[in-house]
């Protein structure tokens, strides 16, 4: 096979290929500098559980904004854009729970983007 | 999230992706476009639409749609290309509609086609007296092939017994002004020859030319930029 046949099935593979990773590019940019959703979810949850609403507001804050400058515009090509604005939605509103004490709805707006972060990419 | 961000490079992937998937379909698509052909191409169509713009969902189930449905267009080409009776299935059959200048009007109702569009067709095909016709044919992609009577055939040189002179395909030697190098060279010609060529008709260099074609037998088809027409026929209103 001469270079320019080679080239004319390569480039379009090479094209393809690129675009299926762009499209499934979210499993590379999900942890970013080994920080891991889920388990401050957690630290959260325990938080608010042990009534330290200044710690869980402290938490909250920092994964507000791991998410939103680094993480969603990494994953945006990749992901549903109503998972984010849900997860967005649920921060907001554990915020106004912590600010009202509320604990029991805290822990369920908890669980809210525990599940919305799991059907990021499904 | 950029939502204008992230059109742009879903549009980037859909507009390359289709271009590459329908360099694998082939010419087919284009050249004998069937009413299931016709469907496809809007479907796949509107499937990369969607892959570009539908932001409620992510960009690979999309994909995978489009993907899918070209494997399945490429599956019917290779069947139809190895099984003839699979290929009169899927595509369809030619259909008689005028048989020995007869219009066949039970056949056309099955096919649900009106003899208007018969009508227009055959005016497509410059036949505008339905006498004229022995023989017509409605095609697999919608098009009427048409057999006239032998006395409403046009006389040909054949039977005039009149020598032909065959000239060819003509080849592109220059295009606005640029001289096409590997088509010279094709022709068995050179720089020098083409100057030479240009001098006779009175042109100094080939930027002075907008398009140059050279038939087989040598004969030049020259369009100059400048034109010189006295007066330039308006066909607008």
């Amino acid at each position: 096979m001469d270079m320019k046949k080679l080239l004319k099935v390569a480039v379009p593979v090479a094209v393809i290929g690129f675009f299926i990773l762009i499209m499934n590019s979210d499993f590379l940019f999900r942890e970013p500098d080994g920080y891991h959703v889920p388990s401050q979810i957690e630290n959260i949850t325990e938080s608010i559980l042990r009534s330290d609403w200044s710690t869980a507001d402290t938490q909250l804050n920092e994964m507000d904004t791991v998410l939103k400058e680094t993480i969603f515009p990494l994953i945006q090509f990749s992901v549903e854009k109503d998972e984010m604005i849900q997860i967005d939605l649920s921060i907001a509103r554990i915020r106004g729970c912590i600010q009202t004490r509320n604990r029991d709805l805290a822990v369920v707006y908890l669980q809210d983007i525990k599940s919305h972060w799991n059907n990021l990419n499904k | 999230m950029n939502e204008a961000c992230v059109v742009a490079v879903r549009g980037v992937i859909s507009f390359f992706t289709l271009l590459i998937f329908a360099r694998i379909l082939g010419k087919q698509q284009i050249s004998q476009l069937t009413f299931f052909d016709y469907i496809l191409g809007i479907t796949i169509g509107s499937t990369a639409s969607s892959l570009t713009t539908d932001l409620t969902s992510r960009a690979w189930p999309h994909w995978v749609g489009l993907l899918t449905w070209t494997a399945a267009v490429l599956l019917l080409q290779v069947i139809t290309i190895k099984w003839r009776k699979a290929s009169k299935f899927i595509d369809g059959e030619p259909t008689i509609v005028i048989q020995e200048g007869k219009i066949m009007e039970e056949t056309m109702k099955k096919m649900q086609y009106r003899m208007d569009d018969l009508y227009e067709q055959l005016r497509q095909k410059e036949v505008f007296d339905v006498m004229e016709v022995k023989l017509a044919i409605l095609e697999k992609d919608g098009q009427v092939s048409v057999l006239k009577k032998p006395e409403f055939c046009q006389v040909t040189i054949q039977d005039l017994n009149l020598p032909t002179r065959d000239k060819g395909m003509a080849t592109e030697l220059i295009y606005s002004g640029i001289v096409i190098e590997e088509n010279l060279k094709q022709m068995n010609h050179d720089r020098k020859w083409l100057c030479d060529e240009l001098k006779k008709h009175n042109i100094n260099a080939p930027s002075e030319v907008f398009f140059l074609t050279v038939n087989s037998d040598g004969t030049l088809y020259i369009d100059k930029y400048a034109d010189h027409l006295q007066s330039a026929i308006r066909i607008d209103d």
